[in-house]
């Protein structure tokens, strides 16, 4: 499988972030990466997948420098982050956690957006302004004097990426964005990951097991099995394969199993591989339109 | 969604960040070392006085300004329980054998108008103080508190303290989540403790290091955004200006020349 296809991103030089054979074992034994290679370039969504403890929190926590590899090592924009640089790695990845209660600690909405901005040194007045534009950037205004005890999770979310896009960081990493959110909550994320991705100024990486979300919104998908990248490529190369799916402990997303219980298995059977909702109408349009010509000619003879 | 505290008659953090950070009152826009300058000479006069009237004319003020400040009388009412029983506990002790008249008598032991006196001022100078803590609390601003402490006590402390705080919620958060799948399985917390105690205290105790564990997981998530052991509030905190500066000092000058002079209420004359 090749990541290049379709992406977005041209050339080596949008990489920001680069992951090269990173390992890290926790205290208890168990592995959280071996031997990761995983890498970020500007303007792209990488979605990273896989079952519960393949490594896709670690590996989010080692972007921003919360766990260090044991082996391996880490670059920004080619340069390997050495000990002393780790500390600086918020300021390059900024990473909203999957539990957004662990996120916001500040009394209201609009201090703990402000809080990173403050510690990258703006002045009180410019933190506000920039946390205020964040809170417009995810139409979240009208959070801005809330208690986050008081507001939804899905508030809280938007409230947690708000936090995140106000440090103006080159990547966002998003830990399992929509797990426990309502359906439209989680169409407002997805949204705004798409929103983020248009304005191209960021690099994405978003972890999840949801392969639906992850055919809509990936430009690339990398597959993780006991902390390592077992598959990479377009959603379209890895999701149409079924044996690695099962392999990585996930699920094929809904319009591929629907796009397979219409076409069958056999060979070649699968093209034109639809793997957005939209390219599945248009498949099957495309199938009934044939059919129909068929029995038409069919009944013509 | 928060679900408001675990108990009636623990204060809820929560509530207590709600007033403090949405209520627009005279008593939230008074300078916030102005109240802490209050809260300690509050802290002094009922430390200081003798008199059960002046006790409990403090006590009044108190609650006159917290329902200045538009906070809960009923909540007050509940979270004071736990000080009152507190008190009642200590005074079980200490009534009886007061000089004064017998009122009461139990077997050998006598309470007296003296007793019933003293278990009133105790009674009352933990409930002024308590009354006018969660007032300060309540009506001032987290950013105003945490430079204050910042300003106050050195760094680590303060930071300690301040953390300490936002731990406090996350405690009360996790036993709120935990008797909530109790009472969802028609479990109670006084049932509980009562008919099982010993597996109370291990559930509690787990609530505990899982509070500790996601206190931690906040601590990664503030350092993933730049926390390096200072907090940098988003407001200065105000300075409080030459009158209520000057007012504040005749305040303790007030009190102490009270005190030296033996004014009644305060030891000399009549209570």
């Amino acid at each position: 499988m090749t990541d290049a296809e379709g992406s977005r991103c041209t050339s080596e030089t949008d990489m920001i972030i680069h992951v090269d054979c990173a390992s890290h074992v926790y205290a208890d034994g168990s592995v959280g990466l071996h031997e990761m290679c995983f890498f970020v370039r500007r303007g792209e969504v990488v979605v990273v997948c896989g079952a519960n403890g393949s490594g896709k929190s670690t590996l989010i926590e080692h972007l921003n420098g919360g766990l260090v590899p044991e082996e391996g090592r880490i670059e920004v924009h080619g340069e390997t982050v050495d000990e002393r640089r780790r500390h600086e790695l918020w300021k390059t990845v900024g990473v909203v956690f999957q539990d957004a209660d662990s996120q916001l600690f500040a009394p209201t909405v609009l201090e703990d957006v402000a809080f990173g901005p403050l510690n990258l040194g703006l002045s009180p007045d410019e933190a506000r302004k920039v946390a205020c534009r964040a809170l417009g950037a995810v139409d979240a205004v009208r959070l801005i004097e809330k208690i986050p005890a008081y507001m939804s999770g899905g508030e809280k979310r938007l409230a947690a990426i708000a936090g995140i896009l106000a440090m103006q960081p080159e990547v966002i990493a998003l830990d399992e964005p929509t797990s426990d959110l309502d359906p439209a909550h989680a169409a407002r994320i997805e949204s705004l990951v798409r929103e983020l991705r248009e304005r191209g100024e960021f690099g994405i990486v978003l972890s999840t097991h949801d392969l639906d979300l992850a055919s809509r919104i990936a430009d690339r998908v990398v597959i993780l099995r006991d902390g390592s990248v077992i598959a990479e490529g377009l959603p379209r190369d890895v999701f149409y394969d079924r044996a690695l799916l099962e392999r990585s402990g996930l699920v094929e997303p809904c319009v591929v199993r629907i796009w397979r219980a219409v076409r069958g298995d056999g060979e070649g059977a699968m093209d034109p591989r639809p793997i957005t909702e939209e390219e599945l109408v248009e498949a099957l349009k495309t199938g009934l339109n044939h059919r129909c010509r068929r029995d038409l000619e069919g009944g013509a003879d | 969604m928060h679900r408001g505290s675990f108990s009636g008659h623990i204060p809820d953090p929560h509530q207590i960040t709600f007033h403090a950070e949405r209520g627009g009152t005279f008593v939230h826009r008074i300078d916030p070392w102005v109240k802490a300058a209050a809260l300690a000479w509050l802290v002094l006069l009922v430390t200081l006085a003798r008199s059960t009237w002046l006790l409990l004319s403090a006590y009044a003020l108190t609650i006159i300004v917290y329902r200045a400040a538009g906070l809960p009388l009923r909540e007050l009412a509940r979270w004071s329980t736990v000080p009152a029983l507190f008190v009642l506990s200590l005074l079980l002790i200490l009534v009886w054998g007061e000089p004064g008249r017998p009122l009461l008598g139990f077997g050998g032991l006598v309470l007296t108008d003296g007793g019933l006196l003293l278990a009133l001022s105790l009674l009352f100078r933990a409930l002024t103080t308590v009354t006018f803590t969660l007032t300060l609390l309540m009506t001032t601003r987290y950013s105003h508190l945490a430079r204050m402490a910042s300003i106050l006590l050195p760094n680590p402390i303060d930071q300690v303290c301040l953390l300490s705080y936002r731990f406090l919620l996350t405690t009360t958060d996790m036993i709120g989540d935990l008797l909530v799948a109790l009472r969802s399985r028609g479990g109670g917390l006084a049932r509980g403790i009562a008919t099982r105690s010993r597996l109370f205290a291990a559930i509690f105790g787990l609530s505990f290091i899982r509070a500790y564990d996601r206190a931690e997981r906040v601590g990664r998530a503030m350092e993933a955004r730049g926390y390096r052991g200072r907090l940098t509030p988003l407001e200065p905190i105000p300075r409080p200006g030459p009158v209520e500066t000057f007012a504040v000092g005749i305040a303790f000058l007030g009190l102490f020349m009270a005190v030296l002079t033996g004014q009644p209420g305060f030891g000399g004359g009549a209570a």
